[in-house]
């Protein structure tokens, strides 16, 4: 029997982002928190905390203050966090720490940025780099955002054989979901082939090997336990650092972040990787979602490509990833992964519902897959 | 670049050598610290690799940040004295470049500040 969480996730909410909305970040930030709130059924008042990610385009000094300003909220505990993609997923233990700590009673968590409309209008370099991040050790040697993944793919390939063709059953996976799903910014399904066929990027990966870029909102609300009744319990959590600067990984075809990201958070959870019914597995390009499966235990490592080419991952499968269709296809924001996994956990999936789902994983990468947080959300019926 | 400590990296790169960070406790550092990393000293000296290594891992990148021209190949190469460094392979059809060739350094780039930067070419 699992012990009782110390946080439960109680409301969610999404802004109507998509592409080149033309609407500035903050305007979504408090659009998602407007619609988090009423999905908790609670008010600005009943909130006292609030965490925001610090965005890439949409920049403001101090984003939480941003978001304070724009909602009308003057909490008692507030930061701008910074953990790249994987920010939301992050600021779950952050929250639950604060909880714990008397610092807030409930915590507002958002995430958000204005990235299609704010993109370089010269067209040949708007997949080159949306994120103005400095390396002067790696900058002159040209690197786009593409590089660091591409980098894990090709140690992937040449080590265990991983085809082009199996990472490409990924985004074929997240089409497939997010032509169901309304809201989802690419929903037209593609095929290997049209990945295949796509053009190059940063090779091995295609443009169909790479997420979406969005304009987003994103919120969900983190309480105390106090009988909310959709509420979702927090049952485990881990992060782990290799660095930033990619000459300091440890592993290059594995990913140790994740892998130790993910055995803190299951055994916090005490779950088994067997125990969990959906995934929500950060997918930016191919490559990260594979690398994230075999990280967390869900496959051997380097067995990720023949478990995606036996349809494990899908809807019907023993283990459905993204059901509402990731990265690749649904939004190119991060908090979308956490607020679709309480959408399953409370049965409440417009589409692609994974049936009796109890256990769901969510896990974020941030500088390639050089940071990891992985967060177990449960909910018993 | 104006960090203070790559100077000496730069002005070695200047005349086409590559220096490497290295303690008195005998670990190599690129890109250098203000301590070791692994003694936590600041006891250094910048001694000259041999500038040899192998491709550890490699992409060939068809959209540039900048103006430079595509495709290129960006690389990060283990030097045989155990640090690892991002870099460029040039001098080679980008489709015949391997994860664990071996490689040897040239110079030829150059960055907006007019720094050299070291890149690797098949041995």
């Amino acid at each position: 029997m699992s012990k009782p969480a110390s946080a439960q996730i109680v409301g969610i909410g999404e802004a109507d982002g998509g592409k080149a909305t033309g609407r500035p970040g903050v305007e979504l930030a408090a659009e998602a928190a407007i619609r988090a709130l009423a999905d908790a059924g609670l008010v600005l008042g009943d909130v006292d905390g609030l965490l925001v990610e610090s965005p890439d385009v949409d920049q403001h000094h101090m984003a939480h203050l941003a978001v304070a300003d724009a909602l009308g909220m003057r909490p008692r505990f507030g930061y701008s966090t910074g953990c790249g993609g994987s920010t939301p997923f992050a600021n779950v233990p952050l929250a639950a720490a604060a909880l714990a700590a008397g610092l807030a009673e409930r915590i507002l968590v958002v995430d958000y940025d204005s990235r299609q409309t704010a993109r370089n209008p010269d067209k040949s370099r708007r997949l080159a780099r949306t994120h103005a991040h400095r390396n002067p050790w790696e900058d002159p040697y040209g690197p786009i955002t593409a590089a660091k993944f591409a980098l894990v793919a090709t140690a992937h390939m040449d080590r265990f054989g991983t085809t082009r063709a199996q990472l490409a059953g990924i985004t074929v996976n997240a089409r497939r979901n997010g032509a169901l799903r309304e809201g989802a910014q690419m929903r037209a399904p593609v095929t290997v082939q049209d990945v295949l066929d796509s053009r190059p990027i940063a090779e091995p990966l295609h443009l169909l090997d790479c997420c979406v870029i969005s304009d987003w909102g994103s919120a969900f609300i983190v309480s105390r336990p106090d009988g909310a009744p959709r509420a979702v319990d927090v049952a485990g959590f881990g992060q782990h650092h290799e660095g930033y600067a990619l000459a300091r990984a440890t592993e290059l075809a594995e990913c140790p972040a994740i892998r130790r990201s993910g055995r803190a958070a299951f055994a916090m959870a005490g779950v088994q990787p067997s125990d969990v019914d959906v995934a929500l597995i950060y997918d930016s390009f191919t490559i990260t979602a594979l690398v994230g499966l075999e990280s967390l235990g869900f496959c051997a490592v380097g067995a990720g490509g023949d478990f995606v080419g036996s349809g494990a991952i899908a809807i019907d499968g023993s283990l459905p990833v993204n059901p509402h269709g990731g990265q690749l296809s649904y939004s190119g924001g991060h908090g979308h992964f956490i607020t679709e996994a309480v959408r399953q956990l409370r049965g409440e999936a417009p589409t692609a519902q994974v049936g009796g789902a109890r256990v769901a994983v969510c896990q974020g990468t941030a500088a390639g897959v050089m940071s990891s947080t992985t967060v177990v959300l449960r909910r018993d019926r | 670049m104006t960090e203070p400590l790559a100077a000496p990296f730069l002005e070695a790169a200047a005349q086409e050598r590559l220096v490497l960070q290295v303690c008195d406790c005998g670990h190599a550092q690129l890109p250098p610290r203000a301590r070791c990393e692994v003694c936590g000293r600041t006891a250094f000296e910048w001694r000259e690799a041999a500038g040899t290594g192998r491709i550890a891992t490699f992409t060939v990148l068809h959209r540039s940040p900048d103006q430079r021209p595509v495709p290129y190949v960006y690389a990060l190469v283990a030097l045989d004295e155990g640090p690892r460094i991002v870099t460029n392979i040039v001098g080679v059809d980008p489709a015949a470049v391997r994860i664990g060739q071996a490689v040897r350094i040239t110079f030829g780039l150059a960055d907006d500040d007019g720094h050299r930067w070291p890149v690797f070419t098949l041995a």
